[in-house]
């Protein structure tokens, strides 16, 4: 799902300016040589059954997600910290004021 | 072969002018060994096959030659005319061994005292060429060309190897600078017992350091294979990126004291052990760097995965050795100088 070609040429344009190509598309427009699976994000060529990103782009994805559950199971800590406190401090305030 | 790198190796091109001043300290040193001892074998065969050509064309007829080839590996035949025979019959010309069990042939003088050796002889003797190391000399001329080809292989991994290895320190390859170190000593020792012990040593630290790289490099493979990696959350890029690094030392090690070790055995005449190692060496680009040449190629930030990324022409090294050692270990390769009729 969502793989993506590109020119194994070496010495092809297209392969210079990692240019991509639909799964679909069998050859190279610049080149004519036939396309191969490239990683989506450093276009390193793929086998056939791989994924859409290279083993190293697929850890790199991961490490972010993982990133960003720690980052956001933090700010949900703070933001729950804030809303017991913010909800103290509105029933002093509502105390004071009655 | 990608023409830059092959100038850039230009010393693994056999047609190329022995290399003087080796430096051990050269990251070019192990390969630069082998490629010498290659250029030094190639030019003593083409010595020995002049020498043995210009002997053997002067005294026998090509037709001998042929037809003792096709029944045997090697075999060259001295001729003598009718007129020699006759005087070896009549006892003009006498057959004589000395002690050395080496044989002349000495002209009966009009005093009948016998003269001076036949010049064939002579030539053949006071040269010194041993049948043996003849035999290895001339299989070396023909093969040649499968050398040159073994050659150019190995620049091509030569060439990425080296800029690993720059500034590279560390107890992994200690082994493998005990071995270079040792065999550099090796070299300028006079006494021969010494020298043989030296060298012995320096090959056991150069097949340790390769083993034991090996072995560091298959379990980092398999680590990256089994995606041992990801147990490390947020990360894995990381871990990745030290076990690449660690792979690629591994590498360019394993190929240094390969290569050390090939062009070692070359320098000492040993050619047959040399294959043996080139053999080892093919075996181990099959059996460890091909099988995973894709996954290494998805890990290493320096590969583009393409047949001219690193792995991928690293694992194209397939150094076809069969043929050189088969020939190198045939039995049959004794020349045969001797005496016989024409019409025999």
């Amino acid at each position: 799902m969502g793989k993506i070609k590109g020119c194994g040429n070496e010495s092809c344009e297209a392969h210079k300016k990692k240019i991509t190509y639909k799964e679909s598309e069998a050859f190279c427009s610049k080149c004519g040589s036939p396309l191969v699976y490239v990683c989506k994000d450093c276009y390193t060529q793929l086998p056939d059954y791989t994924e859409k990103y290279c083993v190293r782009c697929l850890a790199k994805h991961e490490d972010r997600k993982n990133k960003a559950k720690k980052v956001g199971g933090g700010a949900l800590a703070v933001g729950c910290v804030i809303l017991t406190f913010g909800k103290k401090a509105l029933d002093v305030a509502k105390k004071i004021k009655g | 072969m990608d023409e830059n790198i092959k100038s850039k190796n230009g010393y693994m091109d056999l047609a190329s002018p022995v290399s003087d001043e080796l430096s051990p300290y050269s990251a070019t040193y192990p390969v630069e060994l082998l490629s010498n001892g290659l250029k030094l074998k190639l030019a003593q065969a083409e010595n020995i096959a002049e020498s043995v050509y210009r002997a053997v064309a002067k005294a026998s007829p090509m037709v001998a030659q042929v037809r003792e080839a096709t029944k045997k590996g090697y075999k060259y035949v001295v001729d003598a005319t009718e007129s020699t025979l006759e005087a070896i019959e009549s006892g003009k010309i006498k057959l004589t061994t000395e002690n050395s069990g080496e044989m002349y042939a000495q002209i009966r003088e009009a005093n009948g005292h016998y003269g001076s050796k036949l010049p064939i002889k002579k030539e053949m003797f006071e040269k010194g060429i041993d049948p043996i190391q003849m035999a290895n000399a001339l299989q070396m001329k023909v093969l040649q060309e499968q050398v040159q080809q073994i050659a150019d292989q190995i620049a091509v991994i030569d060439h990425s190897v080296r800029e690993v290895i720059q500034g590279q320190q560390n107890d992994r390859i200690g082994l493998y600078y005990s071995g270079l170190t040792l065999y550099f000593e090796a070299r300028k020792i006079n006494d021969s017992e010494l020298k043989k012990a030296l060298i012995a040593q320096s090959l056991r630290a150069l097949s340790e350091a390769t083993f034991q790289l090996g072995l560091s490099m298959q379990s980092d493979i398999k680590y990256l294979a089994d995606g041992e990696f990801k147990i490390g959350k947020g990360k894995s890029v990381g871990l990745i990126d030290s076990r690449m690094y660690s792979i690629n030392q591994s590498f360019a090690f394993i190929h240094q004291a390969t290569m050390l070790r090939a062009g070692i055995y070359c320098n000492e005449g040993e050619l047959t052990a040399m294959s043996t190692v080139l053999k080892e060496y093919s075996y181990f680009i099959d059996g460890t760097v091909a099988k995973n040449a894709g996954l290494l190629a998805q890990c290493d930030t320096t590969d583009t995965g393409t047949e001219k990324g690193v792995w991928k022409s690293r694992a194209k090294l397939k150094l076809d050795v069969s043929e050189f050692n088969k020939k190198l270990n045939a039995p049959d390769k004794t020349i045969y100088l001797g005496v016989s009729k024409e019409n025999e």
